[in-house]
This record gives C-alpha cells, sequence and structure tokens, in this order.
C-alpha cells in the first residue's frame, strides 16, 4: 500500500525535536570538515532522534551507540541515519525539507536496513514529521508519494516470521545446461555480499556427511553451483543468508548435491539456531543441520537419482522458506 | 468537535484492548497522537517541544495502564483536555526553571577599560577543529603494500582497493556518480564495497583509536 498525495498529509504524523536533539545535531555537525558534511550530519542526527524519541514513546527499545550515525568515524565518511532497533534490526532515517518531494537515500545505506523512514524536518518549529516508510531501496531519489504509512513500519516490527514462498520447483539437470531458474545466481555475483568470502574457494567437510569435499577446480568441469538470498525477516535484522545449491553429477544414475547456508552482509556468523532441512518427495525430514553460537556456515551432503524430488528448507523461530527441486 | 471525541474514545478503547507493545496498540496510540497533536496548546518557548515530548511519553504510559500516573478516565474529560493539563504543567516547570537560572546566568560586564567583555569570549573554545579527518587520512595513506586496506579490491577491479574508495570518500567526498564513471563500477558495486568491505575495517580503527 502506498499513498497519493491527498493521504500523505493524513498519514503525516509530526513530532518534536527535542532540545538535546538540536544539542547532539550541533555537537556532530561541528566536528565535519565542510559546512556541507555538517549540514547533512545535522540533519540526519535530527532525523535520527525524532525516530528514537517515537520508538520511546511506543516502548520500543533502540540502540544509539551501536548505530553508525553515532559512530564519529563512520559518521564522517558515509552519509548515515541509521537507528539500531534492539532486536529488530536498523531503521535508517531520512531527513527531508519542508519544500521537497523526493528523499535522497545514498548509495551506501541500500543494505543493511529493515527499513527507510522518512522524516521532514521543520527547524523553524522545531518539529520533525514522519512522512512515511519505505521497506527497500535502491536508487537515490525516492519520491515521497511512494511512501507507505508508518503504522505498516509498526506491522513490520511485529510481523509473524512466517512465510512460505517460490514454490516453483527447480530443475537441477537443467541447471548442467545453463538453464538457471531466476533468484539463483552465481557464487562470484555474490562474492561482495558472502561473509566471510573465503569459503567459496576453500571447501571445508564438515556437518552431517563424511564425504570428503572435492576441491573447486574438479567441481567445476563436472558439476555446477548456485546461490540465492533468503531473506527470513526481520529475525535477520536485514541481513539474508544465501543458500549455495552445489550439483555433482557422479554418474549417469547417481547426482550428488551438496546444500550450504552462509551469512551476508556484515555478519560473520549464522544466526544461531538456524536450521537447513532436507525433506523428501513426500515432505518427510530426511537430513537436517543446525547453526551452533559460532558457524560461519552449516551444509548438508546427499545423493539422488535423475527425477527425484525434494524440498530444502531455511528456518529461523517461525520464519522459514522452502525451496523445491527436482534432480 | 463531538465527532472527534467519539473518534478518540473509539481509538482508546482500541489501543486498551491490546496488550502493551503489541502492533495493534502502537497503531493506535499512533493514530491518536496524529489526530491529537494539532488540537493541544501551542505557545512559542524554547523549551515547548521538550515539555510536548514529556507529554507524548506520558500519553503512551498512561492511557490505559497508569504506569507513571494516574489512568485516563475518559469519564473526567476528553484525551485532549487530560494532555493540555499535563503539557501546560511542564511547561509551567519549564518556566520555573528558566527564571530560576537567570539568577545564576552571568551577564556582560565592564572590563577595566570601560569597555563590554563578553563572558563567552573567556569560555575556552570546544576542541572542535577535526583531527578525526586527518587521523583516517594518515591511517589510509600510510596503509602498508601488504595491508588488507590496499590488497582488499572490487573483483576484476584491482585499482578499485578499499585505500583508494575511503581516501576519495572522505569529505569533500567524490560522488558515487563521478566514481562510477571513472572507474566503469555501477554504484551499488561500489556502494556495496564500501559498505561491507571498507566501513567494518573503519569501525575497527576507531575502536582502536579509541574514537568510540
Amino acid at each position: 500500500m502506498s499513498y497519493n498525495t491527498h493521504n500523505l498529509e493524513q498519514f503525516a504524523l509530526p513530532l518534536p525535536i527535542t532540545h538535546n536533539a538540536r544539542k547532539s545535531a550541533e555537537q556532530f555537525a561541528r566536528q565535519q570538515p565542510t559546512p556541507q558534511k555538517a549540514e547533512q550530519v545535522r540533519l540526519n542526527t535530527l532525523a535520527v532522534l525524532v525516530v528514537n524519541d517515537y520508538m520511546q514513546m511506543l516502548g520500543m527499545p533502540t540502540d544509539l551507540k551501536a548505530s553508525d550515525s553515532w559512530n564519529p568515524i563512520i559518521r564522517l565518511l558515509a552519509n548515515v541515519a541509521d537507528l539500531e532497533v534492539s532486536g529488530i534490526g536498523r531503521i535508517e532515517c531520512r531527513p527531508i525539507k519542508a519544500q521537497d518531494t523526493v528523499c535522497h537515500i545514498p548509495p551506501e545505506v541500500w543494505s543493511d536496513r529493515i527499513g527507510y523512514v522518512v522524516v521532514q524536518i521543520d527547524e523553524q518549529s522545531s518539529e520533525g514529521t514522519v512522512l512515511g516508510f519505505t521497506g527497500t531501496a535502491d536508487t537515490e531519489e525516492l519520491p515521497i508519494s511512494q511512501l507507505q504509512p508508518v503504522d505498516d513500519l509498526i506491522d513490520q516490527f511485529h510481523q509473524p516470521m512466517s512465510q512460505v514462498v517460490n514454490r516453483t520447483r527447480v530443475n537441477l539437470s537443467q541447471w548442467l545446461d545453463n538453464v538457471v531458474e531466476t533468484g539463483w545466481q552465481t557464487l562470484e555475483s555474490l562474492e561482495n555480499l558472502l561473509n566471510p568470502p573465503e569459503p567459496i574457494f576453500a571447501f571445508r567437510s564438515a556437518g552431517l556427511d563424511s564425504t570428503e569435499a572435492l576441491p573447486l577446480e574438479e567441481n567445476l568441469d563436472v558439476g555446477i553451483r548456485r546461490a540465492k538470498l533468503i531473506d527470513l525477516g526481520l529475525l535477520l535484522a536485514g541481513s539474508p543468508v544465501a543458500l549455495v545449491v552445489e550439483l555433482l553429477p557422479e554418474s549417469e544414475l547417481k547426482q550428488n548435491i551438496r546444500l550450504k547456508v552462509y551469512p551476508t552482509g556484515s555478519k560473520t556468523y549464522l544466526p544461531p539456531n538456524l536450521t537447513l532441512t532436507v525433506l523428501d518427495g513426500s515432505g518427510t525430514v530426511f537430513l537436517e543441520a543446525q547453526a551452533r553460537q559460532i558457524d560461519n556456515y552449516i551444509q548438508l551432503q546427499f545423493s539422488g537419482v535423475p527425477e527425484e524430488q525434494f524440498s530444502v528448507e531455511v528456518a529461523l523461530g517461525d520464519a522459514r522458506i522452502i525451496e523445491d527441486f527436482t534432480i | 468537535m463531538t465527532q472527534l471525541y467519539e473518534q478518540l474514545n473509539q481509538l482508546v478503547t482500541a489501543a486498551c484492548s491490546h496488550p502493551p507493545g503489541s502492533a495493534h496498540r502502537q497503531k493506535n496510540l499512533t493514530k491518536i497522537i496524529r489526530l491529537v497533536s494539532k488540537k493541544l496548546w501551542q505557545e512559542h518557548t524554547p523549551y515547548y517541544q521538550d515539555a510536548l515530548q514529556q507529554t507524548w511519553i506520558y500519553f503512551c504510559q498512561n492511557i490505559c495502564e497508569g504506569n507513571t500516573g494516574n489512568p485516563y478516565d475518559s469519564s473526567r474529560g476528553s484525551v485532549i483536555t487530560w494532555l493540555n493539563f499535563y503539557l501546560k504543567k511542564r511547561l509551567q516547570d519549564f518556566r520555573i526553571k528558566t527564571i530560576d537560572g537567570q539568577g545564576k546566568t552571568v551577564s556582560s560586564s565592564k572590563g577595566k577599560n570601560g569597555q563590554n567583555v563578553d563572558p563567552l569570549n573567556s569560555v575556552a573554545a570546544p576542541p572542535d577543529v577535526p583531527t578525526l579527518l586527518e587521523d583516517v587520512r594518515e591511517w589510509v595513506e600510510r596503509a602498508g603494500v601488504d595491508s588488507d586496506l590496499r590488497t582488499t579490491h572490487i573483483k576484476s577491479h584491482p585499482e578499485v582497493t578499499c585505500q583508494v574508495l575511503i581516501l576519495r570518500r572522505l569529505p569533500p567526498e567524490t560522488s558515487w556518480k563521478t566514481l562510477s564513471e571513472e572507474f566503469n563500477v555501477s554504484i551499488s558495486t561500489l556502494s556495496s564495497f564500501y559498505q561491507r568491505q571498507c566501513l567494518p575495517r573503519l569501525r575497527k580503527f576507531g575502536e582502536s583509536e579509541g574514537y568510540l
């Protein structure tokens, strides 16, 4: 749901800019080397604090100190206005001025956010008006007519973490002919996202299966490997995990399949208790792996015959995503 | 006005029929704030917004349960009346504090030669000189050949290292568009690399230098 201009005013939420907010904004601005940067930091800080005060009103705990906007170095080197909502993730609080109809969303904040809140700053009356929010950003110019009411942001805080999407069956044999379904990418194209980047090239043998891992070069001759970003919503605080599927044909009748789940973004470890489950054609659990406190990745390995069907489930808490495959 | 009061009463009932912290409670509180905000007592004083913020906190805490005061009682008046009463009390507190404070304020005085002396001139200026920028620049510029600031680069673009990108983004920063054209790398690839590879290293530097 997004609103037209008529609704924009109806959903706008005017909130106070307190004395302390103005003081912090001035203080952070004074640390900047150029007037342009100082103005940017001042407005960013005001927007963050207006939303922070709103979160306080709603009883949502926040952690300013864990936010990049509160880090003097990141603040200097990036146009950031993020606010860490404890246990949920970072919301980006973008300031605009009274007459603006477009909100600038700098590229350096396009990822690792659970949403973008636009705050109109009116310094004359010391008021910040929350105009609305958007869940994702991938362009620098966001027309405010495309914003959703802030009520939808509240829904996102409480979203039941259960979604089953993409039930189209992926045909793995076709992968060998380079026919790959949308959303499944080469690992190279995800390289900047994967964390740590090394595991792509250094396969360690771990998980349930003791089958020895094949080095990359051998893999490439005979098999294929594709990855898909899996977003389990707010539990992952804006950082999706990557599900990697490798197909390694052993013979006409036997295909080896290896599944791995990696963290992405700034996360070094998978969220503890994240599970990777393989279900057979009848939906019965066949293999399962669970991330412990400090797992960089988890993996499962098994083999099947052509035409055999299986499903892969990645789950955390109540949130789960299921992908269906045919070998 | 009666229509507004009815609407407010319905929203209050709706908010309080859901537990504190629930989405329904939060959304209904938000709706009430939206409706009420332009109807509250307004004045142009430097402390008005602080008094208003305290009023909103008081509203959220006491509209249903009475966490920090008596819970709201609709039989005694509308939400607007209830909040205006609290807001005016807070404004009065601020006013008294300001008047009390004035006695302690230093005013300009005559110097030895009879000229006006601004007391602010004798207060030491805070260390606002942006040394941070120079510290970061020095750290990045001095990175050795095998330092990961110089070895970490965008795939297939060995020239776009963390070192290069951080130096170009030091204010006054080069725009992402210019960098994208110069390196022939898309803005999203550049900014994603910056966010995932450069910023974590800057955070670490900040921690090690005791800036946080």
